[in-house]
């Protein structure tokens, strides 16, 4: 692979498909651009194509930035992380072979380490290299961001785990070697096709180990016909392929499964948008910051089940953001309520409601339940507001 | 350039060099270095996100085209109606803004 190649690879890491081809013909595009300047200039075709990517700057900068508009949420996981933890509910998991998770590296926040220096921002990097030279400005540092950036959590998997658990789980796997790792075909018990799936794109390698992420399992997965797929508990939950059942996630580093189920969402409403007669209205997996309390909401709902709760606050604030989209958050039914982050004063049941709420600027929120039988046909099923109360 | 000073004014400073003529990502960097006389120095790991993100706005929309020196398509950038409603938005609210700042300011015109 040549050093545009591999400067296009790192600068769209993180995407995905069409959203990562078209970035990297634009960038190449971009490239080709520079470096026929540059030949104008006088230099040479290697020369140019060395100032042209040292032009470009940090691919992994455009990476995360890329990443952020195309995949990513914009702000945290904290808060969701501590209201899951009071449900946590261990399961006896013994005999389902355990895939080991990691967070991604890439996407880590509050890590002040070189690797984090180098991917940051000049300014930025002088600033936080300027705090960590002061006494305990580290420890200042890291708690400043988590106060405001909390982690996504454990977002990577083990690709020897996954091969191995799927194999002990009676999938026979079939790996096309290193040239192209990533690529797992599979056969499930009984059936004789072989499935293909491409997680190439997510791929990392770290310490030695190839890395696969979680959503990109999850969403492959759900476009693997035949099979239907299910997660099974809310902490550390157990993917079920048909009959086979592996495990994600460990109590060291442990995965969400509502974590999963909104990157599956996210994915199902950037292709099956929520619509308001006809328009399309756009929607983004908005993260909790820490501390954040809202309104509550109560349900008819039996503990566990999942709700998802699209809310307008990017509309409602004094200044309209480029960009603005509606969040949705997932959240799991306790005591008859679920929480939000968002102090609202009514609901809506319906996207017409949520449109026309909005019109008049009010904060409201719109609540599904989340039909998750099967993840290939995840379900947003409508909820009457007669059966909602608002702060009960 | 003050990277904060940028921050806010980026969709206002892409839209604008949209406005008259389609565009492709090294074209805008050039423009907005010239046109501000190089108080503006956008960066490629600013500026792609920015276009991407104003995209799935809808307020631009993109097309590969091959240009006449040939080579990899460049994505080019065309300003949307909704687009050119925006802009016209945005610019009011920063006049606006930059006629009060000056109210407070004083000086200027």
């Amino acid at each position: 692979m040549n050093e545009t190649e591999r400067y296009l690879r790192r600068a769209t890491r993180g995407l995905s498909g069409q959203a990562r081809r078209d970035a990297q013909q634009e960038l190449r595009g971009a490239i080709e651009d520079k470096v026929w300047r540059f030949t104008l200039l006088g230099m040479g075709q290697g020369e140019a194509t060395q100032a042209a990517l040292r032009d470009l700057g940090s691919p992994y900068a455009i990476a995360s930035g890329l990443t952020r508009v195309h995949t990513l949420p914009r702000a945290a996981l904290a808060a969701l992380l501590a209201t899951t933890a009071i449900l946590l509910g261990v399961q006896a998991l013994a005999q389902v072979p355990t895939v080991r998770a990691m967070p991604d590296p890439e996407y880590q926040s509050c890590v002040y380490d070189e690797a984090a220096l180098q991917r940051a921002s000049v300014e930025d990097a002088a600033r936080w290299r300027l705090q960590l030279s002061r006494p305990g400005g580290r420890a200042r540092l890291e708690a400043a961001c988590r106060a405001t950036t909390p982690s996504l959590g454990n977002t990577l998997l083990r690709l020897s785990d996954l091969t191995s658990a799927l194999t002990r789980a009676g999938v026979r796997v079939r790996t096309p070697g290193r040239r192209l790792e990533g690529f797992l075909y599979l056969t499930f018990p009984g059936s004789s096709a072989e499935q293909t799936l491409d997680l190439s794109e997510y791929m990392r390698e770290i310490a030695g180990e190839s890395y696969v992420q979680t959503w990109s399992l999850i969403n492959h997965l759900r476009r693997t016909p035949g099979v239907p797929v299910r997660l099974i508990g809310q902490v550390n939950p157990v993917l079920q392929l048909g009959e086979t059942k592996i495990q994600l996630g460990t109590s060291a580093a442990p995965i969400l499964a509502t974590n999963l189920y909104a990157g599956a969402l996210s994915d199902l409403l950037n292709l099956q948008p929520l619509t308001d007669a006809g328009t399309p209205l756009r929607t983004e997996w908005g993260f909790d910051v820490p501390g954040q309390a809202g309104s509550q909401i109560g349900v008819d709902a039996p503990d566990g089940t999942l709700f998802v709760v699209i809310s307008n606050v990017a509309f409602t604030g004094p200044k309209l953001k480029a960009g603005a989209a509606y969040t949705f958050r997932i959240r799991i039914a306790e005591g008859g309520r679920i929480t939000t982050p968002f102090t609202v004063k009514s609901l809506v049941d319906s996207t017409s409601g949520l449109v026309q709420t909005t019109a008049r600027r009010q904060p409201t929120l719109l609540v599904y339940r989340l039909d998750t039988s099967d993840l290939r046909t995840l379900k947003l099923v409508p909820v009457p507001s007669s059966s909602l109360r608002l702060n009960p | 350039m003050d990277a904060q000073q940028l921050k806010g004014h980026l969709d206002l400073l892409l839209l604008a060099s949209l406005e008259a003529v389609p565009r492709y990502g090294g074209q805008i960097i050039a423009d907005v270095q010239t046109a501000t006389e190089g108080y503006f120095n956008l960066r490629e790991g600013t500026l792609y996100p920015a276009l991407h993100r104003l995209e799935k706005a809808g307020w631009i929309h993109g097309e590969f085209q091959v240009l006449p020196r040939g080579g990899s398509p460049v994505k080019v950038y065309t300003l949307t109606p909704a687009g050119h409603q925006e802009l016209k938005a945005q610019r009011n609210a920063f006049e606006r803004f930059s006629g009060a700042v000056r109210g407070i300011i004083g000086g200027g015109a």
